[in-house]
């Protein structure tokens, strides 16, 4: 099936600086891909050259099979939801969403039969002889959406979109817009800082950083099998240990915290001696009261037990190396407690090599 | 003290702040100002000067012999010209300022208050050197063909209103600068995201949203120039009489003092409506403003 948005080898600098290099991605009707990275990553640039707010210095955008590369930003059909909604401020919450039609030169009952539409859509059939002031966040948001939604654009794009929510709105607001979208298979791209944010809304995810999509692909998988040190440092919260290979009870091991963990289940390419950064996920893990497989002696001390509602976070202190770990809430009661002596047991599916090096 | 009193203290404590300026304003503008209004109800005498009276005889001459009309046809034709023609001339230039000048904002804007600080006599002068017969413009345009007897702009009703529009320029750009630099980016790229051409963005947003910076503009300028009294002096014509020098030769020359006060009054109450009526249809022409 042909792709609705297709974005080839895109790169674009300001004043000498790259800001995005080389970009590919391709996006499948109904589809919705989050574009997602630290603040700087290039995401932003990225989503303006495929909206026409800025052109490519090279590459080559299609949007429904024809090139956009360098078409103004009005000649396009991308909608997008701003950041800060960018709702006009002159115009009622019903001449906002006429907007797009009317410029685009549809007749007025088509704008307006529009209209309404969305309106029910977005569930802001109230609203519509307001003004933007009188909004609140979240109505806010739907009036830009549904203003997005009006034009018929063939991709939606989210800036950030849900940035200015307060948190509890914020998960509403994306579990209300994700089961929209999906019903509607509208194409969509997000943009977001907020990985739970993407991991709500989207199909697959691009993680950027410095520029370049670093790994694109479904949620679990840019979470368990993160392709590159960035993708697995980016996403979730991380513990990061030097290693070194070599051996224990005759079986190659990698070899951490001064000889104290041991992973034997890892794959070691590199050979006996070689110093390495490995990383664990919190969730990877769990402090034992008795000695494990991966830690047998010298027990670390637990210095913080936080409590975060789904999750406990633990912090153990093994000499000078702090590790985090995370559980489910529900073992709160069985749980260490501060100042308990505990070992390391690590899954070791989740552990990562991340670099050659050793962890600075 | 009674914690009553001292409640009552604390809420009466912000108006120190204003003391100062009150001391200054009372004497030195609202009571000259009342004055002027009982000196516009007095009767002018050709022997006796001023007559202490209460009459309203100077506002129905001044509202009704033609030599006042015309007067007071002129200044507001010539102030609404100006005011035009300073707005348009303003408004391209603002809306290019607060989009292009990024980084020369600050040395565009202090470009635009300069002349401010020139006095305004330095500037008349330079005018007049620019307008005479045998001055700068003339020169050129003689030169190169463009006419064959000099045009006659100084001392003419063209000379006085190109100097105002120079003058009052300033006041025109820096309120629709204002006002359309803080038209968010953001609603530019919508309104072009939505389908509208570049044209279709200044007619749908920034015109409407800098609808407030014309009114002010448009204010700020009429004012001025309705209350000019140097430019129609010096660069103006004798037989094109603007209000605020008619004012002074009543009061001097003429020695009517009680209708030059009634002129005055009658100047000040035309402003005053101008304001009212502004705010009004600000009020009218931006709803959304207001709305709660």
């Amino acid at each position: 099936m042909a792709h609705v948005l297709s974005v080839e080898a895109v790169s674009k600098s300001f004043k000498g600086v790259a800001a995005v290099r080389r970009c590919s991605l391709e996006l499948k009707q109904g589809e919705i891909v989050a574009l997602l990275g630290p603040s700087g990553c290039g995401k932003t640039t990225l989503l303006n050259m495929i909206a026409g707010f800025e052109v490519p210095d090279e590459g080559r955008i299609e949007l429904g099979g024809r090139d956009i590369t360098r078409l103004p930003a009005h000649q396009r059909r991308a909608g997008m939801v701003f950041q800060a909604y960018a709702l006009f401020p002159h115009m009622t919450v019903r001449d906002n969403i006429l907007y797009g039609p009317r410029v685009q030169g549809e007749k007025p009952g088509v704008a307006q039969s529009r209209a309404s539409e969305v309106a029910d859509l977005l569930r802001i059939g109230n609203l519509l002889d307001r003004y933007p002031s009188q909004l609140s966040g979240g109505q806010r948001q739907r009036v830009a959406v549904a203003r997005a939604l009006a034009t018929r654009p063939e991709i939606l794009l989210l800036d950030e979109a849900f940035s200015a929510l307060d948190r509890n709105l914020r998960e509403e607001m994306q579990i209300e817009l994700s089961l929209l979208l999906r019903r509607l298979g509208i194409s969509t791209i997000l943009v977001t800082h907020d990985q739970r944010e993407a991991f709500a809304l989207a199909d697959r995810i691009a993680v950027m950083e410095a520029g370049r999509i670093s790994q694109i692909d479904a949620p679990e998988a840019v979470y368990r099998t993160p392709k590159t040190p960035f993708v697995f440092e980016f996403l979730g919260s991380s513990n990061h240990l030097a290693a070194t290979v070599g051996e224990q009870d005759g079986t190659p091991a990698l070899l951490a915290a001064g000889g104290k963990l041991a992973l034997t289940k890892m794959p070691v390419a590199q050979p006996a001696g070689s110093a390495l950064t490995i990383g664990i996920r919190a969730e990877g893990i769990r402090l034992a009261t008795a000695p494990t497989r991966a830690h047998r002696e010298s027990p670390a001390v637990v210095r913080l037990v936080t409590f975060l509602g789904q999750t406990i976070r633990m912090v153990a202190e093994m000499g000078d190396i702090s590790i985090i770990s995370e559980v489910a809430a529900v073992s709160y009661e069985t749980c260490p407690r501060v100042g308990d002596a505990v070992f390391l047991d690590i899954d070791e599916t989740g552990v990562h090599v991340l670099d050659n090096a050793v962890a600075a | 003290m009674t914690p009553g009193t001292a409640a009552s203290l604390r809420r009466w404590t912000p108006l120190l702040w204003i003391v100062p300026a009150a001391l200054v304003l009372l004497p030195f503008f609202f009571l000259p100002l009342v004055l002027l209004f009982r000196n516009s109800l007095n009767r002018d005498d050709p022997m006796l000067l001023m007559v202490p009276d209460f009459t309203a005889i100077n506002y129905i001459k001044a509202l009704s012999d033609p030599f006042y009309l015309q007067l007071f046809a002129n200044t507001i034709g010539a102030a609404l010209f100006v005011a035009v023609i300073a707005t348009i001339i303003a408004y391209p230039f603002s809306y290019f300022i607060s989009r292009y000048a990024r980084r020369s904002i600050g040395l565009v804007v202090w470009a635009v208050y300069m002349p401010l600080f020139v006095s305004v006599i330095v500037r008349v002068f330079g005018w007049m050197i620019v307008l005479a017969d045998s001055g700068l413009l003339n020169a050129m345009l003689l030169k190169l063909h463009f006419l064959q007897t000099p045009l006659r702009l100084l001392f003419e009703v063209d000379g006085m209103l190109i100097g105002m529009v120079h003058r009052y320029l300033p006041l025109a750009i820096l309120p629709l600068f204002n006002a359309m630099k803080k038209i968010p980016d953001e609603l530019h790229r919508a309104s072009a995201n939505l389908g509208a051409t570049p044209s279709g963005v200044i007619r749908d947003v920034v015109f409407p949203l800098s609808v407030p910076g014309i009114v002010i503009s448009l204010q700020l300028t009429f004012a001025g120039a309705l209350s000019d009294f140097v430019l129609p002096q010096v660069l103006g014509s004798p037989r094109f009489r603007m209000l605020a020098p008619a004012i002074y030769a009543e009061a001097t020359t003429n020695l009517s003092t009680a209708m030059a006060a009634t002129l005055a009054v009658l100047m000040l109450v035309f402003i005053i409506a101008l304001l009212g009526a502004s705010g009004y249809l600000v009020k009218r022409l931006t709803p959304w403003m207001t709305a709660r």
